[in-house]
């Protein structure tokens, strides 16, 4: 013991400066590192490490859990599914592709909008590609029994009253990552008429 | 432990691995600090690692990958760490006070290991950039015949990007046979622990006049600021860049305060790393070119060195191949890069005042970064002063770099072709976190001039 602290007893004049700076520096710092460290325990807490299927415990806890598990069950089938995005907002501008799309037809530019619900769609269903529709060609749209339907609006107020959906329920998550804000709202449906 | 993770400690094993067998055979004469060389060997373990997928990628053989692969390497890559180890014994000095460093570290840091291993993927770069693409490459078996790369579903992915942390996930996934998009985080948080055992490394070495509660108070107190802990293992590959430069920058010390006329040993791991930093990002590309002028400048300075750059010239292409490879599969494919110019247009001046507000404000952003920008960004102006006042001009060589990459920076915002408005206040914070551990570093080898020159 006397070894590993015997830097200790002999601090320079140096360190007898800044030893008391650098433990409020710390301690200001630490206090943030605490919340981490304090929200980190409590999913790992959650996870039952004799089930084998961790995976699907811990993803059970995303935000967009629901959004996985369609796209689990649905991801190699050719059950028609859809994403409707209805509202523009220009956080959600993609300027990838705005921009690719601006350098093949020379001067019009087209805005090209990434919702993070859609971004989420195509990660999870991924090698199937999922088609996005604006609120226009979702009115348009043929639909049959057994479609899924992921939209950012409650589409329940307005389908025609002949098309019965089911809402595929979604539950609120206990873990909410914490250095990230809540999603918005978003809908999952299946149509059973 | 399940499966998956036993695998990913394999895979950060392997890489370490590698890089001590690399590094004891250049540095056979040299003993170097064990906190300083164990993460000097992961990037270098990186460094090799990342062109060999970038190869199997090109040819389509990334389905060589496999548990039965993986374990078969890792096995081989352990005899010979430890025979290379048994036979360079005194390469690497390891003292109680080091064992005490890494052990408190590691104590300090379970939480951020253990919410590696059991927390969900959920931020937008990562599943919109990164892991997107290691699905590609997990389900594709290369570049091509990739539905990722074909038509335009997936042009939000900034598809003409490096594909090194897509091909490190993707190898992972295909060692597992599953895409585990939750254990994989594990592997890059090693970016972040190696940053910070790098920089405690490198105090405890220099600082000597400091004890070891206060060189972790110090190390601590920097980087555990809530903007390092969130991209420590959120699936981003900015953290990889700021253990890549930071790594560069200790062997530019090395190199430069090496009395020897041989610099190769320095040169030669700085290549790779630094070449392996735009296998990552895109950014690693100027940085491969400042540490290629600044390498080669220091060994222009000592004599002998036309074969020291011959050597080194012959590194540098091991990662340099491995990019031309996908700049060509981009070129035949047709896929786009968004710079345009490399003149700046007529917006310069508006460009310039926003990117100077944007600076500003991030330098004095404390919400995310503390005060530890703040007082990191003074203390260095004041030590380079002091540097600058004694007339001790070379030890401000390793600042060159990170007012080089600040530069290319503000160059890129200068010229690009995408909204600067969307993206100054969406990059800003990342350019910070990717310096960061490289001004703790400068600021450490600095200091220990300016304590000097006041004795």
């Amino acid at each position: 013991m006397k070894r590993i602290f015997s830097r200790l007893s002999a601090l320079s004049t140096l360190e007898k400066y800044i030893l008391p700076s650098l433990l409020v520096l710390f301690f200001i710092q630490f206090h943030y590192y605490k919340f981490f460290s304090q929200k980190f325990g409590e999913i790992a807490h959650y996870i039952d490490r004799s089930n084998t299927d961790t995976y699907d415990q811990i993803q059970s806890q995303h935000q967009y859990a629901e959004l996985y598990k369609t796209a689990k069950t649905y991801k190699n089938t050719t059950t028609p599914v859809y994403v409707v995005i209805t509202l523009h907002d220009n956080d959600f501008l993609d300027y990838t592709s705005t921009y690719y799309l601006k350098e093949r037809n020379g001067v019009t530019q087209k805005p090209v909008y990434l919702t993070e619900l859609e971004m989420m769609t195509r990660y999870f269903f991924y090698p199937r590609i999922i088609p996005t529709l604006s609120f226009k060609q979702f009115l348009s749209l043929k639909r049959t029994v057994g479609d899924i339907l992921i939209s950012d609006q409650d589409l329940r107020n307005i389908f025609p009253p002949t098309t019965n959906v089911a809402v595929i329920p979604t539950v609120p998550k206990q873990f909410i990552s914490n250095v990230k804000k809540p999603p918005k709202p978003y809908y999952l449906f299946q149509v059973t008429q | 432990m399940t499966e998956s993770v036993r695998v990913v400690v394999c895979f950060v094993l392997f890489q370490y691995f590698i890089g001590h067998i690399f590094l004891s055979v250049l540095w056979k004469k040299r003993i170097s600090s064990f906190l300083v060389y164990a993460p000097l060997s992961w990037i270098i373990g990186n460094a090799l690692t990342i062109p060999i997928l970038y190869a199997l990628a090109y040819v389509n053989r990334l389905d060589f990958i496999n548990y039965s692969t993986g374990m078969i390497l890792f096995i081989a890559a352990f005899i010979v760490a430890v025979l290379v180890g048994a036979y360079n014994r005194k390469q690497i000095h390891i003292s109680v006070h080091e064992l005490i460093l890494l052990g408190a570290l590691t104590v300090f840091f379970i939480p951020l290991i253990r919410d590696s291993i059991y927390s969900f993927l959920i931020e937008w770069d990562a599943i919109a950039m990164w892991f997107i693409k290691a699905k590609a490459f997990f389900i594709a078996p290369g570049m091509h015949d990739n539905i990722l790369y074909q038509g335009t579903a997936f042009l939000y992915t900034e598809r003409s990007y490096p594909i090194g942390g897509p091909l490190l996930i993707a190898a992972y996934y295909r060692l597992i046979g599953f895409a585990n998009d939750q254990t994989i985080q594990f592997y890059f948080l090693f970016y972040y622990l190696n940053s910070v055992v790098l920089a405690l490394g490198f105090i405890y070495e220099r600082i000597k006049s400091l004890s070891l509660v206060s060189i972790l108070l110090i190390v601590l107190s920097f980087f555990i600021t809530p903007l390092f802990i969130r991209f420590s293992h959120n699936g981003y590959m900015d953290m990889a860049i700021a253990n890549i430069i930071a790594s560069v920058i200790v062997l530019i010390i090395y190199e430069l305060e090496d009395t020897s006329t041989n610099t190769q040993p320095y040169l030669i791991p700085m290549f790779l790393i630094a070449g392996a930093g735009t296998l990552i990002k895109n950014e690693g590309l100027p940085f491969l070119l400042l540490t290629v002028v600044i390498g080669w400048g220091i060994a222009l300075s000592k004599k002998k060195s036309s074969l020291t750059i011959a050597v080194s010239g012959m590194a540098l292409l091991y990662p340099l191949i491995a990019r031309f490879m996908w700049e060509y599969y981009k070129k035949t494919t047709g896929i786009h890069f968004y710079l345009t110019s490399f003149i700046p247009g007529l917006d310069i001046r508006t460009r310039i005042s926003l990117i100077v507000s944007h600076y500003l404000d991030t330098l004095q952003y404390t919400s995310t970064q503390g005060v530890i920008v703040i007082l990191g960004f003074f203390l260095l102006l004041f030590l380079t002063t002091t540097l600058i006042y004694k007339k001790r001009y070379v030890a401000l060589v390793p600042l060159l770099v990170i007012g080089g990459q600040l530069g290319t920076y503000t160059y890129l915002y200068l010229i690009t072709a995408l909204p600067l408005s969307i993206q100054l206040p969406s990059s800003f914070d990342r350019l910070v976190l990717q310096l960061l551990p490289a001004v703790f570093i400068v600021m450490v080898y600095q200091g220990e001039k300016v304590i000097k020159i006041f004795k």
